[in-house]
């Protein structure tokens, strides 16, 4: 133990704040050998910034000195570092002073004059304190590098399985299709997908689990996850796409995953410029909106209740493409934010912006102005 | 917000928006549903309903509890129909 607490003091910085050269000169002597680095100050202000200057771990100061004394330089250091060991030596022991040592959390007193044994008996109380901080931010340290690591990690991950075959292209049929995903954790409950079937036909995805946290998210990844398997398999092997095959598997896989209680929000939306239509099924979402060659902004609403480990059926309802201009979904993240200043949240104003931006900058840019607090995740894909 | 029951009544105000809030109203309906198999749930104040909230209620329907929501804001109504509940969570507007 003993030979532990030496490679430790070699490891440490130590300043010496005393006016008197020959105890200055006493410290070196005795030190030198003792620590990695010895700094020396003939008084409480020099003292005050040899600490500034230097990595200093632990201090040892005269009480009486001239300019600052002990106590004052130690108020200033404390104000910079509130746990380093300082060791007061005195030959006073006021009342008022023990009680602004103590507030300020002096380590220790060593009563001059001292013998070498009662100072290393109260040095390596401090050091021992030294250790003990050392180990504690080690370990906050440790976990925090692995906190980074996981988020950055599962980030990545969340990166590949939320998969937009669009995302350089941005073309769907005669549509840009741009995706705004603005999760609130690294593992969010919004998770969405757009692939490419074919040059006629592609699908759009768009799950929000229930709750928050990573229960939502991993239910939203598996979802995701299966449906970048199904569609990759349909497109390997050429078959025919179907929305209605598609629904029937992902309910078989995703039934004996969910809890109880725990249901799923979803738009399902496949496009197919060879029957000019849009396939859809809305598990209680946020409803589409669309707009036709006119100024009217319509709503595709939810024709399914939420996807559940109970649920059986599903409804696939059509609409027509060939006159589609515009189309937005979301989640709710979108339309519950609530507006600055005032009462009311965001559905009021989507409809209005969603009319007047023609692109996913003007539409970013109307919404951003009326949420300035995001209170849930944001994901929409938008059609122009 | 604020729960309340008498008999099979469960009566909410302010807004439900925590996820406490969903624990709250569960555990209010849980204790009702024990002795009842019937729930009249009014929801007087809030403008949003959160997405356990809704998952409890539709098991519920599932197990064959019968369900009033009975909904005061009209902003709620709306919201809920979009999301195709009126018909399966008996929503009645206040």
């Amino acid at each position: 133990m003993k030979s532990y607490i030496s490679d430790i003091y070699k490891t440490l910085n130590i300043l010496c704040v005393e006016d008197e050269k020959e105890t200055i000169q006493i410290y070196k002597n005795m030190f030198s050998m003792m620590f990695k680095e010895v700094h020396c100050a003939k008084n409480g202000l020099e003292g005050l910034e040899r600490f500034k200057e230097n990595e200093i771990d632990i201090i040892i100061t005269r009480y009486k000195m001239p300019k600052y004394n002990g106590l004052q330089m130690s108020k200033k250091i404390r104000e910079i570092d509130p746990s380093i060991p300082i060791i007061m030596v005195t030959s006073l022991k006021s009342i008022e002073m023990l009680t602004e040592a103590i507030e300020l959390h002096i380590t220790n007193f060593l009563k001059r004059p001292f013998t070498q044994s009662s100072l290393l008996t109260i040095f390596n109380q401090a050091v021992k304190s030294i250790i003990v901080d050392r180990c504690i931010m080690k370990e906050q340290s440790q976990k925090i590098t692995y906190s980074n690591y996981q988020e950055g990690i599962t980030f990545a991950k969340e990166k590949i399985i939320t998969k937009n075959d669009l995302e350089e292209e941005e073309k769907l049929l005669h549509f840009t299709c741009n995706t705004v995903y603005k999760p609130k954790d690294i593992l969010s409950g919004d998770s969405y997908i757009i692939r490419k079937i074919n040059e006629e036909e592609y699908f759009i995805f768009l799950v929000d689990g229930m709750g928050k946290g990573i229960s939502a998210s991993v239910t939203a990844m598996l979802c995701s996850s299966f449906i970048n398997y199904y569609v990759n398999l349909q497109i390997e092997n050429k078959n025919e796409f179907s929305l209605h095959s598609l629904l029937g598997a992902l309910l078989k896989f995703i039934e004996p995953n969910l809890l109880e209680y725990e249901v799923l929000c979803a738009h399902f939306l496949h496009f197919n410029n060879n029957t000019k239509t849009i396939d859809y099924a809305i598990f209680s979402m946020p409803p589409v909106l669309y707009m036709l060659n006119t100024d009217e902004v319509y709503k595709l609403k939810s024709n399914n209740t939420p996807l559940a480990p109970y649920t059986k059926k599903f409804t696939i309802d059509t609409l027509h493409l060939e006159k589609l201009t515009k189309m937005i979904m979301y989640s709710d993240g979108l339309n519950e934010n609530m507006v600055d200043d005032s009462e009311v949240s965001y559905a009021q104003y989507i409809k209005e912006d969603f009319k007047k931006a023609n692109s996913v900058k003007e539409f970013e840019e109307l919404s951003t102005h009326k949420i300035k607090e995001q209170e849930d995740d944001i994901t929409y894909i938008l059609l122009t | 917000m604020e729960i309340s029951s008498s008999s099979n009544i469960v009566t909410i105000t302010g807004n439900i928006k925590a996820l406490s809030h969903y624990e709250t109203i569960k555990r209010e309906i849980d204790t009702i549903i024990e002795n009842s198999s019937s729930v009249k749930i009014k929801i007087l104040e809030s403008i949003s309903i959160t997405s356990s909230t809704i998952g409890y209620l539709c098991k519920l329907v599932d197990k064959g509890v019968n369900i009033e929501l009975h909904v005061k804001n009209d902003g709620l109504i709306h919201l809920l129909d979009d999301l195709n509940l009126i018909s399966l969570l008996n929503i009645k507007k206040v």
